[in-house]
């Protein structure tokens, strides 16, 4: 490694670009001394650096909200989404050099903005598509043991311990998230309270509504609850819950991923 | 010192894979010496991205490569080097590279390909750097050049010799970006051919071909045209000097239907044929 007296003077370069590049011309002062050639000129070249990294995260945030893009081309313009992510972008450094996930805390900048107070909907919006896509590219698991599971008798079901697939995601809103995200949603938007689940069988991530017994019963099971636990729950929550049914449901759309009973890992 | 070089990519030329065309090159399976994607667009734990990836690796020669390790920052890269790990290790790829350039300073991600100053501290961090991704990676990489906009004053160095040593101090091998040479090239003044007469022939692993722009009185490197007239000169004279070499057509702005990339592809094969041809 370079002496560390070399290694400020080369971080103080970087960090007189990147005020540059961020801030542009008012900010580019201290950078200039040290890039050769005209002051005109460096500006109007660092102007490229700057339309280049805003840009990206613009695009970036475009491929992580696909759903917001739409629907704000729907009822603000098309221009709306670019106008809030050119906001975002000039306020919210990279936190990594991924650029994928540039998006994390975009849901909790647009809660405190005026386009949120005018349109509720759009952090609740922007949370499910940042869930959409963590889940995207969560981790895979081992199709679930079914054989196993039919192998524990029948008095020691209640004991069942169960972790869900590292794909699946949950969350309850007041809006009609499930519509917005695909895009059906009707242009007057009325509050509808919805519990969904976002799975990913097969490999694609899909979002679907859920009663709020069956998002209570999951819930408890993702707090390591047992499976006499999660029923309770859900009958706390509606006493029609259908643990049969529902248990097919989470089977089908791949949420399981192992069992424990009485501590043994199946 | 220089270990063998690590690229063992096919000396012909590929394209850069991107996302529109993904569905398409699996359905269709064009010819296609090789295919680079980046790797950052790889780095999910599981799920689709990665089995197409894997997919892709069992039909056609793979490489790697990265945007975002920021080998000129003083940032840790810990955890994006983890993840390249996990990601070489998943799709053992035939190649890996990285830009030449920093992207971070005190944790702050501007994600985009930023000039180093052309100095012996930009050096000895860059291989510093360099050595510890290499040892993590347990493989030698590719680094390229990157078209840049300013100049430093602190450089005490032409590019080129910059370049030549990192790749002779670290090992690494050089990703030539032919089309970055020429926009530097005019950004700066400076005569392109005598870049080229400057880099080690036996340095260069790879070479990488793209489209710029006009912008005011500068160029921009915008992976957004069809490779120029002066770049496609400037290539073949890269080819007489440093004879045939793996190459790919890079387009990532407006990115035009894969056949067109694959026309671009076969024009460079056609000038490695005739490079080949003068060889033997």
């Amino acid at each position: 490694m370079p002496a560390s007296s070399e290694i400020a003077g080369l971080l103080a370069v970087q960090r007189a670009f990147a005020a540059a590049v961020l801030g542009g011309p008012a900010a580019a002062a201290p950078l200039l001394d040290q890039l050769r050639g005209p002051p005109e000129q460096s500006l109007r070249r660092l102007a490229a650096y700057h339309r280049n990294v805003v840009g990206n995260r613009i695009a970036a945030l475009r491929a992580t909200y696909p759903g917001l893009v739409a629907r704000l081309a729907t009822s603000d313009g098309e221009a709306a989404f670019d106008e809030l992510a050119c906001r975002f972008a000039l306020s919210h450094d990279g936190r990594c050099g991924d650029l994928n996930d540039y998006g994390e805390g975009f849901a909790d900048w647009l809660q405190s903005t005026p386009a949120a107070a005018a349109n509720p909907w759009l952090p609740e919006l922007a949370r499910l598509e940042w869930e959409v896509q963590t889940a995207w590219s969560a981790a895979d698991c081992a199709p679930f043991d079914f054989a196993a599971l039919a192998a524990v008798p029948a008095e020691r079901h209640g004991e069942l311990r169960f972790r869900l697939a590292p794909a699946f995601r949950m969350r309850g809103s007041p809006w009609p998230l499930a519509e917005l995200w695909s895009g059906v949603a009707p242009a007057s938007l009325a509050p509808q309270q919805q519990w969904l689940w976002v799975v990913r069988p097969a490999d694609l991530v899909n979002v679907v509504t859920v009663s709020a017994a069956e998002f209570a019963f999951i819930a408890a099971l993702t707090t390591q609850a047992t499976l006499a636990e999660a029923i309770e729950k859900a009958l706390l929550t509606d006493e029609r819950f259908d643990v049969g049914n529902t248990l097919v449901r989470v089977a089908g759309l791949g949420l399981l991923a192992t069992f424990t009973i009485s501590g043994e890992s199946a | 010192m220089h270990r063998p070089l690590p690229s063992a990519l096919p000396c012909c030329a590929g394209i850069g894979l991107r996302a529109p065309h993904h569905a398409e090159l699996l359905e269709r399976r064009p010819t296609a010496g090789w295919l680079e994607v980046h790797s950052e667009n790889f780095f999910a734990c599981g799920g689709a991205a990665l089995r197409f990836l894997e997919t892709v690796r069992a039909h056609y020669p793979l490489s790697l490569h990265g945007v975002g390790l920021s080998l000129g920052s003083g940032d840790d890269a810990g955890r994006h080097l983890a993840k390249l790990k996990a990601l070489v290790e998943r799709v053992d790829p035939v190649a890996v590279s990285e830009h030449l350039c920093w992207s971070s300073v005190d944790g702050r991600h501007l994600n985009d390909l930023l000039p180093l100053p052309c100095s012996e501290a930009a050096l000895d961090l860059v291989c510093a750097r360099l050595d510890a991704v290499q040892n993590t990676l347990r493989r030698t990489i590719l680094v390229e050049n990157v078209a840049s906009y300013v100049e430093f004053a602190d450089s005490t160095m032409p590019e080129w010799e910059f370049i030549s040593e990192v790749a002779r101090r670290s090992g690494c091998g050089i990703l030539l970006d032919v089309n970055n040479v020429y926009v530097s090239a005019c950004n700066h003044a400076f005569a392109a051919r005598r870049y080229l007469d400057a880099i080690p022939a036996a340095a260069v692993g790879e070479i990488h071909l793209a489209g710029y722009e006009h912008c005011d009185d500068f160029l921009i490197d915008t992976h957004g045209r069809p490779v120029q007239p002066p770049v496609w000169q400037l290539y073949e004279a890269a080819l007489a000097r440093f004879g045939p070499r793996p190459t790919l057509i890079e387009w990532d702005t407006d990115i035009p239907p894969l056949a067109v990339l694959l026309a671009e592809a076969a024009r460079a094969n056609a000038c490695l044929g005739a490079c080949h041809a003068r060889v033997v």
